[in-house]
């Protein structure tokens, strides 16, 4: 026994000193380095914590791997060239390619909002490789201490897009995302509810290495495929509907998710606060359907909004009644069709079972179908109930005179004999 | 030239007897409540009413009482129906609320009176010898009223009409699913045009006008008590309603020659 244990020993001590021959241990190798980047001595940024390196994936590497030391060039004290150039994490790793999500795959960067302005336009602020993955404590995306794990995310890429000095300078479009998202449905689910796999975090929607700026077409915040990653029935739902369909084949016009439901502080339709809680939305559809530069075109009229909020209906909506029928009681949410679609909630076929949900007027009678809906006291449209609108208003005013004709003067004469 | 008269000053009459002012009462609070949970919807846009209904649940409420108010007015104006055929009281009353010529006399008498432009121009000497020969258009007298002067009858009949409008109105809004069964739906619009600006007239026509009369005029301001007590003195009948005073006096006088005899 106690031979083949020392017999053992000896085997060990052997084999490791045969492999430090061949590669040396990149813990040697770094202490030359560490010598003085890991002294206590050493100021600011230069000083590297120990503690970081065996933590890091990258623990196995050298640090001549990625920072380009040229040794020999000794002046004073410093035992390498003065500046080193920056790590190019691609140049020989990192050229994974992934075919599924392609911006997961880092060879995207050069093509993105960051990757452009640093390496074309060499902004040394922009966020690189290692600003949000780390320096030296590098770990893997699924390590929850990772800056790029899916709940440190948002955290990661607040440091630089909440910095109002970097969003002043760079004319960056959202200035408070990280405000915003924590209050989201998104932000809820994943710091109240965390759904750390489920819960969309700023790549989700934006890219991870391919994240592109406001403006660039197609932008894959704004694309309706993107939500429909996670919300993939409702997608399906919306490609079918007008906006859908429009929006798909390129019209601008036609409204995205992110239109009516918001960006970053996207909330539940029963949040008072969301775009789409059942109070806001004649005001949310209204931002298309009142500009008559849009609807002309589409042969629109863009009085249906100011009819409904003049409406008992929409009153009701106005008041906060959760009852009365909005916009999307009576035209669909995501499904929203033109009347002549045979399909259309509007669809005279289909008027009296829309007007007739269980929770709304369930006796309707089938000759609904054949009226106006959104008729207001127009000369032309309803000229009748124009009329006696004008007629109501000429007696209201009759009145008035009359009430100022009789009461005024009698007042004063009363008011003067009383005196006397 | 009597020494004690037919009728003293503080003699008290009874001018609403309590069944008149529990329909008033009735009348008062139900108006009330219509107009405060109703003329929000026709001023949707106007901040205090906002305010007055901050939430989807007290604009639910709000329905409620709207409702409730309508039926219980329903009630007092079916009671007052009854009340005016069936009591001797309720009829003498109606009978007096009938609109004579006479009131669109005094309505044209009481402008002339209240603005005084004839008398200003006579006094200026233009058309003398036409004021000389009618002097009528002087409108040197208030004109003398009955027991209801024309306002308060254009008041009456002025709730009488709006009340049979805004319950027509009103009940088909209520029962939309009905109203859309019997007439299209731009009949069903008018409804809803006409129930809101009805209410405005009434508003103006009750509120306003009755208001001037019974709290801001200045014979009776503050406040007439009558909607109280119901009665009303002997200087107040000769001053207000001086030919109801006449009409009574003439009674006295006729019973105490029958007495004499």
């Amino acid at each position: 026994m106690r031979h083949a244990r020392s017999g053992l020993l000896l085997l060990a001590l052997i084999g490791s000193f045969l492999q430090a021959q061949k590669t040396p241990s990149p813990a040697s190798q770094n202490a030359a380095c560490l010598a003085c980047h890991g002294s206590a001595a050493t100021a600011g940024t230069l000083r590297i914590r120990e503690s970081h390196l065996p933590a890091s994936v990258h623990s196995a590497l050298l640090c001549t791997d990625c920072h380009a030391v040229k040794a020999g060039e000794t002046q004073g004290d410093i035992p390498h060239q003065k500046s080193i150039p920056s790590p190019d994490c691609t140049s020989s790793c990192h050229r994974e390619d992934n075919k599924a999500r392609p911006g997961l795959d880092p060879l995207s960067y050069p093509d993105s909002v960051h990757g452009r302005a640093y390496l074309e336009r060499g902004v040394g602020e922009v966020a690189k490789c290692w600003d949000c993955h780390g320096k030296h404590n590098i770990r893997a995306y699924t390590d929850p201490e990772s800056t790029v794990h899916r709940k440190n995310i948002p955290q990661t890429c607040t440091s630089c897009h909440e910095d109002m000095a970097v969003v002043v300078k760079y004319h960056i479009h959202s200035e408070m995302p990280y405000q915003e998202y924590m209050k989201s449905v998104h932000g809820k689910a994943l710091f109240e509810k965390g759904l750390v796999q489920y819960a969309a975090v700023c790549t989700d929607c934006h890219g991870v290495h391919n994240i592109q700026g406001v403006g660039e077409p197609h932008l894959m915040a704004k694309q309706p495929q993107t939500c429909g990653r996670c919300h993939e029935l409702v997608f399906n739902e919306y490609k079918e509907s007008i906006h859908g369909q429009q929006a798909l084949a390129g019209n601008v016009d036609s409204p995205l998710c992110v239109d009516c439901h918001g960006e970053h502080g996207i909330t539940s339709p029963q949040d008072e606060k969301s775009p789409v809680f059942s109070k806001n939305i004649p005001d949310t559809c209204s931002s298309c359907h009142a500009r008559p530069e849009i609807m002309k075109k589409y042969g629109i009229s863009e009085d249906r909004i100011a009819t409904f909020i003049d409406s008992l209906h929409g009153i009701a909506v106005g008041f906060g009644s959760k009852a009365a029928a909005t916009c999307a009681s009576c035209h669909g949410v995501h499904d929203i069709r033109p009347a002549s679609d045979p399909k259309s909630k509007i669809n005279p076929a289909n008027l009296r079972s829309t007007c007739g949900q269980a929770n709304c007027h369930p006796q309707m009678p089938e000759k609904i179908a054949s009226s106006k809906i959104h008729v207001g006291p127009d000369s032309k449209v309803s000229p009748v109930l124009f009329f006696i609108q004008r007629l109501l208003i000429i007696l209201v005013f009759i009145l008035l005179f009359i009430t100022v004709v009789w009461f005024i003067p009698g007042f004063i004469r009363k008011a003067r004999l009383l005196k006397k | 030239m009597d020494s004690a008269p037919l009728i003293r000053d503080e003699e008290v009459f009874l001018r609403m007897n309590l069944a008149e002012r529990i329909q008033h009462w009735l009348l008062i609070s139900t108006f009330f409540f219509l107009i405060v949970t109703g003329l929000p919807l026709f001023f949707y846009d106007v901040k205090f009413f906002k305010l007055l209904l901050p939430t989807g649940r007290s604009f639910y409420v709000r329905g409620i009482i709207h409702r409730v108010a309508a039926v219980l007015m329903i009630a007092n104006l079916v009671w007052h129906l009854f009340y005016a055929a069936l009591t001797r009281r309720g009829r003498d009353n109606f009978k007096e609320m009938l609109p004579r010529w006479k009131d669109v006399k005094d309505a044209i008498e009481l402008f002339g009176y209240n603005v005084g432009l004839t008398r200003f121009l006579q006094r200026r000497g233009i058309g003398k010898k036409f004021f000389q020969k009618h002097p009528y258009w002087l409108f040197e007298k208030h004109p003398l009223y009955g027991r209801y002067n024309f306002v308060e009858k254009f008041e009456y009949w002025a709730l009488g009409w709006g009340s049979l409008v805004m319950i027509f109105s009103g009940f088909f809004m209520w029962n939309v699913e009905l109203s859309l069964r019997l007439f299209p739906l731009w009949v069903h619009d008018i409804f809803i045009i006409i129930h809101g600006y009805e209410a405005i007239l009434a508003f103006l026509a009750v509120i306003i006008w009755h208001m001037y009369n019974v709290h801001l005029s200045p014979e009776v301001f503050p406040m007439s008590k009558v909607w109280l007590t119901g009665k009303i003195t002997g200087q107040e009948l000769r001053l207000l309603h001086p030919l109801e005073y006449e009409q009574v006096l003439e009674e006295r006088r006729k019973t105490l020659s029958a007495e004499a005899l």
